[in-house]
């Protein structure tokens, strides 16, 4: 077997630590081994010299011994393909990320790379031409979330005629972005460019949407997903309702709307705001008279019952039950979006005690027209006009002892554009904000900035708020530092407003321990690459898009779903998928079929099959497989192997250390 | 005894089996009997020299009705058998037989074998007939079981690693632990297969590591602690020694016992997120 | 060469076994971070920490490797569901019976570390070699 070894400079990134030379060199001395070098071996000159090389040296496998595989082992198995040889022939030996990166003692760093290229070596030896399999695509995509990345990415799948499905738990459509009044830098009404997207997707014939439900399940792989949906009951028929409203008009339950931020008031029977999709209402079981009453004496007939008795169609069904679908996807998109930064942990802003100090999207609430005060900014403890608003920026972001090392990107932003508006609905109002740094990229931010400071005289402080007083009068006194002037200040304010930063929604890490996507350390999804991967996960046909990811403006939410139905587009393009072949197989001649291979098998890839000597054992289901070894770990006899990672290849690489 | 022998000629002569094995003494020594008429069962013995665990005969005995003479500790094996899906339960009748401890074979003494030092199956968990015991039930000494284990642990490594490799130096590879184990019943052993060579075959300190390791690993959750791997190896072996510090492992980790039950997931196969989450503190960084 | 390695002090060999989804990537981003760890283990790449499968321990001890490393994704984060679960269990019973044999417990180690875990994985890398280098050239099998 004659074995290539290709060694990278990577401009300097390798060859500055690592003796590129010396390399070549030690490994040229083992028996059946061609070494090289070259500057880029990911370049197209590096790759043709693979190709002519695999041809001329009659090359069985090739060793890249240069950046992480997770980078460019496609490439170079397709440069494989290309010079003739079966892509699965080429190993990768890590000396960039894993050697040339890390360490400095360049002795050390070659040795080390030298290790690592023999290691791959011992393990090319072992390797066989592995095939494919060949797998159909079910043409359908599951959205998860239905805000404003997950309706873009449904809008754009579905309008190249491919069925899409929205899995939203709210009863509505329309995420957090329905809750905004303005947005920056353009200042159009929020749910004037959002609704004609809901109503759009809605009507698509291509889109079903099951809002108040969520995703309890997935299972399968790309291609081939199964997902098992829970629609929660609304105890309304969906297809009777028309949506006229007498039920919320009769209802005689009030209690705070989640919507308006706990600002104002909804029914037990409610659409969390007017132009809800679907225009269907749901009844709170947890607050409505009937449920609650029904708890108390299940086998009474119930009380109140008005929303029932009034509804012109009938539609009201409290005996409704949860309802469970089963459904096949090609693909997925996570577009689960962002939970707003819990204040209370800040003493110094009052934790949550006192009324008058806002977050800003209950202010965003008090600016639009459609919230609790018609858009006129009333204070929430006495409902009078506020006039002097201090912005405290930065409040849970970039704060790693109380809150997230992260900056939110947006809050700069939004913040601007409050005080804007605050100028604008009360144009001798003050507003002052406190921030750390400004951080305005994007088109037109900077410039946005500019204006809300010159044209409409926002007085920005540089400094933080250290304390936040009730004076007996109810005025707030927010006491802060300037630092640019280097004195402290005091402000009394009739409201402030908190620009809490952007957290990842709560049930991040159940949901991607159920799809096997990774999470960071601030329970953000984690994007396949973070540059050239960045709506792709490490999971096959499982995208993400949105906030889920990090945050971000609507502007780059939209671009990243676009980005992801695109990938979604790709993947349905293809009649048939070629799925990894690193695959388990048995050996059924020294199979005792004892079957703790399927004792330990997460996927119950394994099956039983009878021999001609009425033996049974064990048989591997192919589409099934995952290919992640836990059988073969399990097998005592070492019957069932990992095809590409084998027993004997891992065997044969811890042996080469010798 | 007649109690033994007419249940197997009962069975016998019902054609409910076609073989019954059990203990017969020839010329002063116990050995396995396989009985296959009614009119030979009165041969058939049990007492304190009957040491052998007779379920590994089962590996010759796969797909045919059998009946077996077993002792608590013996049927336990059974229960691994049927849980690694070995045999089928119908086709085999346990004779479970009461027992309060058989001999030591290796000293003269004529003491109790230490298997039975702290034996807690005197009767089998699993049967389809029971032989009362006759004469004293002597109770098992009380105390800790895995004394010497936990004796042996707090010894330095280096200490350990002399006694063990003295020991695995004896080691001539004849794989007699391996024959008489009832589960060690695979077609192939893999100290037999060199693509992978999980084992070097050679009786070196690294094979005979190699071997004792693989072999004491591949019993951890389904030695049933039988002892007839100590009592057949010709170089006196402590392997029982190894078996007993997995066994104890096993039930401290993740409060396991072999051959309990035939329908559990065996401890090695199975995980209890909350409770081994203890095990990552110490053990894993 | 051999001169070099007695002048400065016992230069253990290290193995570390990696998953591919989580550690792999975790030991990748400390070299997108640029961080700086000891040069002397040597990682090989599998789907997971259930392949990882014990006599790999025992196979590398014997093969003189000086101290072996397993590490797969956080319990519950396992890319194939449950795979980081069964090997936790098998490694914990094996390391158990390798030190009961003699062997010391600072050449058998495991870890958790996740993709994000850069920092993580070179005190990992660190300590781990910190540990065999006080503990001595493995030359049991020799």
């Amino acid at each position: 077997m004659k074995i290539g070894v290709f060694v990278c400079h990577c401009g300097t990134n390798i060859s500055a630590v690592i003796d590129v030379q010396k390399v070549v060199n030690d490994l040229a001395k083992m028996p059946g081994v061609f070494a090289m070098d070259y500057k880029f071996m990911c370049s197209d000159p590096g790759q043709n010299m693979i190709i002519s090389e695999i041809k001329q040296k009659k090359l069985d496998a090739v060793i890249v011994a240069a950046c992480s595989p997770c980078l460019h082992e496609l490439t170079f198995r397709n440069t494989l393909i290309r010079g003739g040889l079966n892509p699965y022939m080429l190993e990768i030996a890590n000396i960039r990320e894993q050697d040339s990166w890390v360490h400095t003692d360049r002795d050390k760093a070659t040795e080390k790379a030298v290790r690592l290229a023999k290691m791959a070596v011992a393990k090319a030896k072992r390797n066989q031409p592995l095939f494919p399999q060949e797998v159909s695509v079910e043409k359908s995509c599951l959205v998860i979330g239905g805000g404003i990345a997950g309706i873009q990415a449904a809008i754009d799948i579905s309008s190249a005629g491919y069925q899409t499905v929205i899995v939203e738990k709210e009863p509505s459509i329309g995420g957090k972005m329905a809750m905004f009044d303005k947005t920056f830098p353009t200042l159009d009404c929020s749910a004037c460019i959002l609704t004609p997207k809901m109503v759009q997707a809605s009507q698509s014939k291509k889109v079903k949407i099951y809002t108040y439900s969520e995703v309890e399940e997935i299972g399968g792989y790309v291609g081939n997903f199964n997902a098992r949906i829970r629609v929660k009951a609304r105890s309304v028929n969906m297809e009777k309702c028309t949506g006229c409203g007498i039920c919320w008009q009769k209802c005689p339950v009030k209690v705070n709307s989640e919507f308006e931020q706990n600002l104002g008031p909804r029914k037990a029977v409610y659409v969390p705001f007017a132009q809800a999709v679907p225009n269907v209402p749901v009844i709170d079981c947890v607050n409505c008279t009937y449920y609650r009453s029904k708890r108390q004496n299940p086998e009474s007939k119930g009380l109140c019952r008005i929303c029932e008795k009034f509804c012109p169609a009938g539609a009201i069904e409290f005996d409704q039950k949860d309802k469970i679908i089963e459904e096949k996807f090609g693909a997925v998109i996570v577009a689960t979006g962002f939970s707003a930064f819990d204040h209370k942990v800040y003493g110094e802003y009052g934790a949550g005690r006192y009324k008058d100090v806002v977050t800003a999207l209950q202010f965003e609430r008090l600016l639009n027209s459609s919230g609790p005060t018609q858009g006129k900014i009333l204070r929430p403890s006495d409902s009078k006009e506020a006039r002097t608003i201090v912005f405290v920026q930065c409040v849970g972001s970039r704060d790693e002892s109380k809150g997230v090392p992260y900056c939110s990107r947006v809050c700069c932003m939004y913040t601007a554009k409050q005080a804007l508006l605050l100028k604008e609905h009360i144009p001798d109002a003050n507003a002052y904000v406190f921030y750390i740094d400004i951080r305005a990229a994007g088109k037109n931010y900077e410039e946005f900035i500019e204006r809300v400071q010159d044209e409409y005289g926002v007085l920005y402080l540089r400094g933080r708020v250290s304390k936040i007083y009730r004076t007996g009068d109810g005025a707030l006194l927010v006491r802060g530092a300037d630092t640019l002037s280097g004195t402290q200040v005091e402000i009394s304010a009739d409201m402030v407003v908190l620009a809490t930063g952007l957290v990842s929604n709560p049930e991040t890490v159940k949901l991607g321990q159920m799809i096997g996507i990774p999470y960071d350390k601030n329970r953000f999804f984690t994007e396949s690459h973070p540059k050239l991967a960045p709506a792709e996960t490490q999971t096959a046909g499982v995208f993400i898009c949105g906030a889920c990811q990090f945050p971000k403006d609507i502007p780059d939410s939209v671009a990243q779903a676009g980005a992801a139905a695109s990938k979604v587009l790709g993947l349905f393009s293809q009649e048939h998928l070629m799925l990894e072949p690193v695959l388990a197989c048995v050996n059924q001649k020294i199979c005792n079929g004892c079957f703790h291979c399927r004792a330990v098998c997460p996927y119950n890839a394994i099956d039983e099959e009878i021999l001609k000597d009425k033996s049974v054992v064990a048989r591997v289901i192919e589409s099934k497989c995952h290919g992640c070894g836990n059988c073969i770990s399990a097998c005592p006899v070492s019957a069932v192997d990992l095809k590409g990672y084998t027993n004997e290849q891992i065997l044969e690489q811890l042996q080469s250390l010798r | 005894m007649k109690e033994l022998i007419d249940k197997a000629k009962e069975l016998l002569k019902e054609k409910k089996v076609e073989t019954v094995i059990g203990y017969r003494e020839i010329r002063g020594c116990v050995v396995p009997a396989y009985v296959d008429s009614p009119c030979d069962a009165d041969c058939l013995i049990f007492d304190k020299r009957c040491v052998y665990n007779l379920a590994n005969y089962l590996k010759w005995f796969k797909n045919k009705n059998v009946a077996l003479v077993l002792k608590g500790c013996d049927a336990k094996s059974i229960n691994v058998w049927l849980q690694e899906f070995q045999i089928k339960r119908e086709n085999i009748f346990i004779i479970g037989v009461e027992c309060y401890g058989v001999m030591n074979e290796k000293s003269a003494d004529a003491g109790l074998s230490d298997k039975c030092g702290h034996c807690e199956a005197h009767v089998p968990n699993i049967y389809d007939a029971v032989i009362k015991h006759q004469g004293d039930k002597k109770e098992s000494v009380q105390g800790e079981p895995f004394k010497d284990i936990q004796e042996f642990e707090k010894l330095p490594h280096d200490e350990r690693w002399d006694f063990w490799k003295k020991q695995f130096e004896k080691c001539i590879k004849c794989y007699a632990c391996r024959e008489i184990c009832p589960m060690c019943y695979c077609k192939e052993c893999i100290v037999e297969r060199n693509i992978p060579q999980w084992i070097m075959s050679s009786p070196s300190v690294k094979g005979n590591f190699e071997w004792n390791m693989v072999r004491a690993f591949h019993l951890a959750g389904r030695c049933v602690e039988c002892g007839e791997c100590e009592r057949a190896c010709p170089v006196n072996i402590p392997l029982m020694k190894l078996n007993k510090k997995l066994i104890k492992e096993m039930k401290e980790l993740f409060d396991y016992s072999a051959g309990q039950k035939e329908d559990v997931k065996s401890a090695i196969d199975d995980f209890y997120p909350e409770k081994d989450i203890k095990i990552d503190d110490k053990m894993i960084r | 060469m051999e001169e070099k390695k007695e002048k400065n002090g016992f230069e253990p060999r290290l193995v570390g076994i990696l998953c591919r989804w989580c550690s792999y990537q975790g030991a990748d981003l400390a070299g997108t971070s640029r961080l700086k760890y000891e040069p002397n283990m040597t990682v090989l790449r599998v789907p997971c920490s259930a392949r990882m499968s014990p006599l790999f321990l025992m196979k590398g001890l014997t093969s003189d490797i000086d101290g072996i490393l397993f590490s797969g994704c956080h319990p519950g984060d396992c890319h194939y569901i449950s795979g980081n679960m069964n090997a936790r269990r098998r490694f914990v019973i094996f390391k158990k019976l390798l030190e009961f044999a003699g062997m010391e417990p600072e050449r058998i180690q495991m870890s958790w570390c996740s993709a994000s875990e850069d920092k993580k994985w070179a005190d990992i890398v660190d300590s781990v070699t910190i540990e065999v280098k006080k503990t001595g050239p493995n030359n049991k099998f020799k």
